[in-house]
């Protein structure tokens, strides 16, 4: 069996997506962020949403004991990432 | 026939990339937030260069309309200040009124401080953040408590770098903090963008518009109360509490150094 691949398609949409992300991390509220992780990783063996999760709590992560100084974006993206692998795998979405 | 699945092409890189991401925020914990500082003030530098594009206006078709958007916002942040002197005047009288009963001296502001851009809003954190443009080189330290220009209190600095510092919200998501209103004290759990929710007796006597002062901090103002429900059958009331200023829009706050 043959999977058609078109890099011509489909290379674009997953920088931009990286990109869009990356630029929320930063300036917009992190939903839109959250949505773009979640898009990556539905669509692609992305690395992207780890670095984005890595990013957000970089930046923002407060230096304080306790609950709140647990990197959630960071263990957030490698749930996304490792969660939809499977996922992916089956859906017609993998490439 | 060759076989083109590519099922775990991407396992390997995924896998490598877990590992990085774990290392790298393993490496700053155990460097106490060494990388993230680093990462913090790169990110300044960031900010900073893109606080004057928020101010360009692109194009000349919607001039008119975007005039008086600008217009509006303006007259808004004016407004919002106004409000942010008077209800920093009434904060000051309350506090004066609460030492004249108790006949104690309130410790003199004789700690100077210093203003600070606000680089990079709270919105865009999901941990209730923000990051101020003044660092160690400024005299800002772990532990300094930010204000805002009316004097409420905005949170504390958690990280400082050498030329940008974060401050966590007190009213940052999950974070809890006992206040003080009138003669109740109750603990507000912050809901983020400046709000917090409390449960109060319900003959607390807490109107809208009472300032609620934080004794951990000075007793220094936080924040008014903004609305105050009660349930007939409950025996408690619920108090929200908001910031008088718009955090979302905030442009320079006042830092004061740590109490040692």
């Amino acid at each position: 069996m043959y999977t058609s691949f078109h890099p011509c398609t489909d290379m674009p949409l997953r920088p931009i997506l990286f990109l869009i992300g990356l630029f929320s991390a930063l300036f917009l509220t992190p939903w839109v962020t959250l949505v773009c992780a979640v898009l990556l990783a539905m669509r692609y063996h992305a690395w992207e949403v780890l670095v984005l999760g890595v990013v957000v709590d970089l930046v923002w992560l407060p230096g304080v004991s306790g609950v709140a100084s647990i990197p959630f974006a960071t263990l957030l993206a490698a749930a996304l990432v490792w969660v939809l692998y499977p996922l992916r795998r089956e859906l017609l979405f993998s490439a | 026939m060759k076989n083109s699945f590519r099922q775990n092409s991407g396992r390997g890189k995924l896998l490598a990339a877990t590992m990085l991401a774990l290392l790298v925020i393993g490496g700053d914990a155990l460097s106490g937030g060494a990388v993230r500082v680093a990462v913090r003030d790169l990110a300044a530098s960031v900010f900073e260069r893109t606080r004057p594009i928020a101010t360009l206006e692109v194009g000349e078709l919607f001039a008119t309309r975007r005039a008086l958007l600008q217009e509006n916002a303006t007259l808004r942040d004016t407004l919002r200040r106004l409000e942010d002197g008077e209800n920093a005047r009434r904060a000051a009288l309350a506090e004066n009124e609460a030492l004249r009963a108790i006949a104690r001296i309130a410790e003199d502001e004789d700690r100077h401080g210093i203003g600070a851009p606000v680089l990079a809003s709270h919105a865009a954190s999901p941990y209730g953040t923000f990051i101020i443009g003044a660092g160690r080189a400024q005299g800002v330290a772990v532990g300094s408590i930010v204000l805002t220009g009316g004097g409420f209190l905005l949170g504390a600095v958690t990280d400082a770098g050498e030329r940008a510092s974060t401050v966590r919200s007190l009213f940052a998501p999950g974070n809890t903090v006992s206040v003080v209103i009138g003669d109740a004290q109750i603990l507000a759990e912050g809901r983020g963008g400046g709000n917090a929710r409390a449960e109060a007796p319900r003959d607390a006597n807490i109107e809208v518009g009472d300032v609620a002062h934080v004794p951990s901090f000075g007793g220094r103002p936080v924040a008014l109360v903004g609305a105050v429900e009660v349930e007939p059958a409950s025996a408690s009331a619920t108090v929200f509490l908001r910031t008088p200023s718009n955090i979302d829009t905030l442009h320079y706050v006042y830092v004061l150094p740590p109490v040692h």
